[in-house]
């Protein structure tokens, strides 16, 4: 089976071969594996639409396959090779390898930033859950998934081992990204110095973000986003420089999937296209049709792809087709979790918002060199210097740069403002690269001088670049020693990594692990399993839970986070509660009418941690089944998960019209993310003994802002009389995550109607509660 | 697995037990080397307060207010009773609150070390004001045997990839020597 991956490389050499006509070896291999990984991603894209994963995996390598035969037969042979220089051969060989083995080794240990988001994402996948869906929060939609879904479906050539690819396939990105940086360079700066410095720079010249170049920014999607952002670079100036509709068309095609992995380097490289024809036709002097033809052609293809593919783009277009837009996404969070923001153009102040703080800079302040590395000051002069050298790559990439410095400026997106690092890496890349052509330049105006000339700039040039380059080196070199030093420490059996990646005394429990493996076979497509852990630390909490979502390969519900946007900042913010009110209410009173609102499938949950009676309630419970009872040999951990059975009959209660809220009393101190019984005595039922009423409610914050717009719960009471036409009854009460004053109104429910329940005074029953 | 296994007095080392009681229920004896294990506790606050659970950071303690944290140690008693000096466990979250006279019982997840041998497991309940934290110690006879098959898969592994690594290097830096000799001798 593992063999079957050769099918794509070799569609991708025959590409590179055939039809590109690829002279430089290692551009050749490395465009061969990119083209592979691309055009196996495009068709799996477009036939999951239909089909299973599987399917669309083998009916893919058919097609890849025949295509192979196909440029086989009818292609010509170009057998021309070019070698790498003397130099840049072995300097190349060495960078490719660090970038290769330094994204395997870091990821073997850690395997990802953004673990949370991206590894259940791939396992659902597996699944067959597609169109992708959000593993925390179903009814959001998911933005890129490109980069999931090829590692995904390559690892059903792999036994479904897709962090083990994942980690694989991100080292091999780094080596070949590596070989096209420099290949295109070379051929369209027509100097190996010059290029050899553009990607020394590119890989290890560059800090942003406290990332040391792109040998360290292979997380999450960079590694592929920037792979196939060289890629496009490169069949984007092939295509313009060879005239030809085949590889206009495959440039579009390719330039359309790229949308679907990351689509801000999608839109900067747009708009860097479609500015190239104007400045090459200013750079030649002389107006060239063709050149704005064949970037029409490409543009508009790749648009058509990306309207319809699927991903963050096609979504847009979607919503804005169906004027679905304002009622998916009503709230500034939920916009900026559907990828759903209100654009404005021009950003007001043209300022960038800062990733982390969501404070605004302008483009002069020193902040821009935290974030989009030293080079980006100098981009004026780099890019100005290409033109003065007549360098068309060299403005091409000045372009991309400058976008995407002047794009986070110019353009408002709202609650995605702090978004700003995805593109200010992409410019400082680009003006990196620049600095490296600069100096690539007085490289070789230096070796056209005398001896004495020539040693003086290459001291100097072997000094900038080694103060360039040592944090990034000295970074690698940490990664490959801590290799050496504690191999046991790396993994590459997502089981065994699980827990050992949480530091000794943190939230990961090997018996959740255990419990995982054993429920994937259980739990089938589109069932989610409500979850019980707890913890004060946010990041804890997301760990245990994206853990246990990737190895059971389930969507999860319960007292799950998501980040609320408060002006710019998206990232330093509070959490709030998923479905944590309703989650809590359950596992603090066993009451199993919470799992239907829920939509749950499945309970698992820690006995231990549930208090005895309500641990009874869920074991006798007739519409709970057990289907796991896991005990760890010695310590006597236990973890347990039941089968939520649909209810046969709906819940005997009576109509809340004309109940009132005579009094509330709840307990005198109450803390945060808690469940307390909160005793109630309601007027206005004219029916003789113990009753029933269904209620929920809401929780504000004191200036009216509703903190359960995730959620509401709502409790079957068991009402007890207490006098004439009074009735006495425990509403279970989940306390917000925020300490402070909260005020809370209650409902009550007849069928599916809501009611407010009024006060003694006629008005709705409001009282205030306060959290410690 | 069974239970109440061998419970020694507090080490004379460490401060005096204030307000804490700590008993092992449930323990193994053996334990295969660089791998979890559980060991189940039961935690009494016999103080006067309640504890809520430490906040402890990079081996800092964080938390103002009394709070309680377990910590253990393989083979030998630390000699400083601070934080850092034993791995912490957290038995109870911050948000939590162990009453006066309440117990807990749980079971805490352990590692075990990456080198075989006998020895003692030591066990500590620490608690008490943050400026003086009280630490009651049990001590649990336990064999840490050779590491799983797993473990030495990954060193395999890893070791042989990192070969793979400084071969290409190796190779790469002497084509780069081999290159600037010949231009060196023939420029």
């Amino acid at each position: 089976m593992i063999l079957l991956l050769l099918v794509p490389l070799a569609w991708g050499y025959l590409l590179a071969t055939r039809l590109l006509r690829e002279s430089q070896r290692w551009l050749r291999w490395s465009l061969a594996y990119a083209l592979g990984l691309l055009s196996f991603l495009a068709g799996v894209n477009a036939l999951f639409h239909f089909l299973p994963l599987r399917h669309s995996v083998y009916l893919t390598l058919l097609v890849l396959a025949a295509g192979s035969v196909f440029l086989l037969a009818t292609a010509s042979r170009r057998t021309a090779s070019r070698p790498l220089g003397p130099f840049a051969g072995p300097i190349l060989t060495i960078l490719a390898l660090t970038a290769f083995f330094e994204a395997l080794f870091w990821q073997m240990q850690w395997s990802d930033d953004d673990f949370y988001g991206h590894a259940p994402l791939m396992a659902l996948f597996l699944r067959n859950v597609f169109p992708p869906q959000n593993p925390y929060f179903p009814t959001l939609p998911f933005g890129h998934y490109g980069r999931d879904l090829a590692i995904a479906a390559l690892s059903v050539l792999v036994g479904e081992r897709f962090l083990a690819v994942q980690y694989f396939v991100t080292a091999a990105n780094q080596a070949a990204a590596v070989f096209i940086v420099h290949g295109t360079a070379r051929r369209f700066l027509r100097s190996q110095s010059q290029a050899l410095w553009a990607v020394l720079f590119a890989f290890a010249g560059v800090n942003f973000v406290g990332r040391r170049g792109l040998l360290e920014t292979f997380q999450n999607n960079n590694a592929f986003a920037f792979l196939f952002l060289f890629v496009s670079l490169y069949l984007f100036l092939t295509a313009l420089a060879r005239r030809s509709v085949t590889l206009t068309i495959l440039s579009g095609l390719a330039f359309g999937t790229f949308a679907l992995i990351y689509e801000t380097s999608y839109g900067l490289l747009a708009i860097a296209f479609a500015v190239f024809p104007v400045v090459l036709c200013a750079l030649r002097r002389r107006w060239r049709l063709r050149y704005f033809t064949i970037t029409t052609g490409i543009l508009l293809l790749s648009a058509a792809l990306a309207l319809v593919q699927g991903g963050t783009l096609s979504e847009l277009a979607k919503r804005r087709v169906s004027g679905r837009s304002a009622e998916i996404a009503q709230s500034a969070e939920e916009r900026h979790g559907a990828h759903d923001p209100r654009i404005r153009i021009p950003k007001p102040g043209f300022t960038i918002t800062a990733g982390l703080t969501g404070e605004e800079y302008p483009l002069w302040n020193w902040h821009i060199v935290e974030d989009a590395g030293a080079f980006v000051p100098l981009l004026p002069l780099t890019t100005f210097l290409m033109g003065w050298w007549r360098k068309p790559w060299g403005l091409l990439v000045g372009s991309l740069s400058s976008a995407a410095v002047l794009v986070p400026a110019g353009v408002d997106f709202g609650s995605l403002n702090s978004e700003s690092l995805r593109f200010l890496i992409v410019g400082g890349v680009g003006a990196a690269m620049l600095f490296g052509v600069s100096l690539g330049i007085a490289w070789d105006l230096a070796s056209r001088r005398g001896q004495w000339t020539r040693w003086v700039v290459v001291a100097g040039l072997v000094c900038v670049a080694g103060v360039a380059f040592w944090p990034s080196t000295r970074v690698a070199l940490e990664v490959i020693r801590r290799a050496v030093r504690y191999p046991r420490d790396h993994y590459l059996v997502a089981e065994e990594w699980a827990c050992a990646r949480a530091l000794k005394g943190r939230y990961c429990e090997p018996i959740d692990v255990s419990a995982a493996v054993l429920l994937r076979p259980v739990i089938r497509k589109g069932e989610r399993v409500l979850v019980d852990f707890r913890h004060d630390d946010a990041a804890i909490l997301m760990s245990a839970q994206a853990i246990f979502s990737t190895i059971a390969r389930a969507p999860l519900a319960g007292a799950t986070l998501r980040a609320l946007p408060e002006g710019n900042a998206s990232r330093m913010v509070p959490f709030v509660d998923g479905e944590g009110f309703r989650a809590r209410a359950f596992f603090a009173t066993g009451e199993v009418g919470l799992l239907d609102d829920l939509g749950v499938s499945y309970v698992y949950l820690n006995p231990e941690a549930a208090a005895p009676g309500v641990y009874r309630r869920i074991q006798q419970d007739p519409r709970l089944e057990r289907v796991l009872h896991l005990e760890w040999p010695g310590g006597g951990a236990v973890r347990e998960a039941y089968r939520v059975k649909p209810a046969m009959t709906s819940l005997a209660s009576i109509a809340p019209e004309g109940l009132s809220v005579i009094s509330v009393d709840p307990p005198p101190r109450m803390l945060a993310g808690r469940v307390y019984p909160v005793r109630l005595v309601l007027s206005g039922i004219g029916r003789p003994g113990p009753t029933a009423v269904r209620l929920s409610y809401e929780i504000r914050h004191p200036d009216g802002k509703l903190e359960t717009w995730t959620d509401e719960v709502r409790l079957p009471v068991d009402l007890q009389p207490a006098g004439p036409r009074r009735w006495i009854g425990t509403l279970w009460l989940a306390t917000p995550l925020e300490v402070g004053d909260h005020d809370v109104s209650i409902y009550g429910w007849d069928g599916n109607t809501r009611v407010p329940l009024r006060g003694p005074d006629g008005r709705t029953a409001i009282f205030r509660l306060r959290v410690a | 697995m069974f239970l109440a296994l061998l419970t020694l007095p507090a080490s004379p080392q460490a401060a005096e037990p204030q307000g804490l009681e700590l008993t092992i229920l449930d323990a193994p004896t053996e334990v295969p080397a660089f791998s979890s294990f559980y060991v189940r506790v039961r935690l009494v606050n016999t103080g006067a307060g309640p504890l809520r659970g430490c906040l402890i950071e990079l081996g800092k303690m964080i938390s103002k207010e009394p709070c309680v944290f377990l910590g253990y140690r393989f083979w030998k008693t630390p000699t400083r009773f601070k934080v850092d000096s034993v791995d912490p466990l957290q038995i109870l979250q911050h948000s939590d609150i162990l009453g006066p006279g309440e117990s807990l019982e749980r079971s805490v997840r352990l590692v075990s070390p990456r080198q075989s041998r006998t020895g003692t497991l030591h066990l500590y309940a620490i608690g008490g004001r943050p400026d003086a934290l009280a630490w009651v110690h049990q001590s649990l006879p336990i064999t840490v045997g050779p590491a799983p098959f797993e473990v030495r898969r990954r060193e395999v592994v890893t070791l042989a990839l990192v070969g793979v690594y400084l071969l290409g290097v190796a190779w790469a830096l002497l084509r780069l020597a081999r290159n600037l000799s010949r231009i060196w001798r023939y420029p």
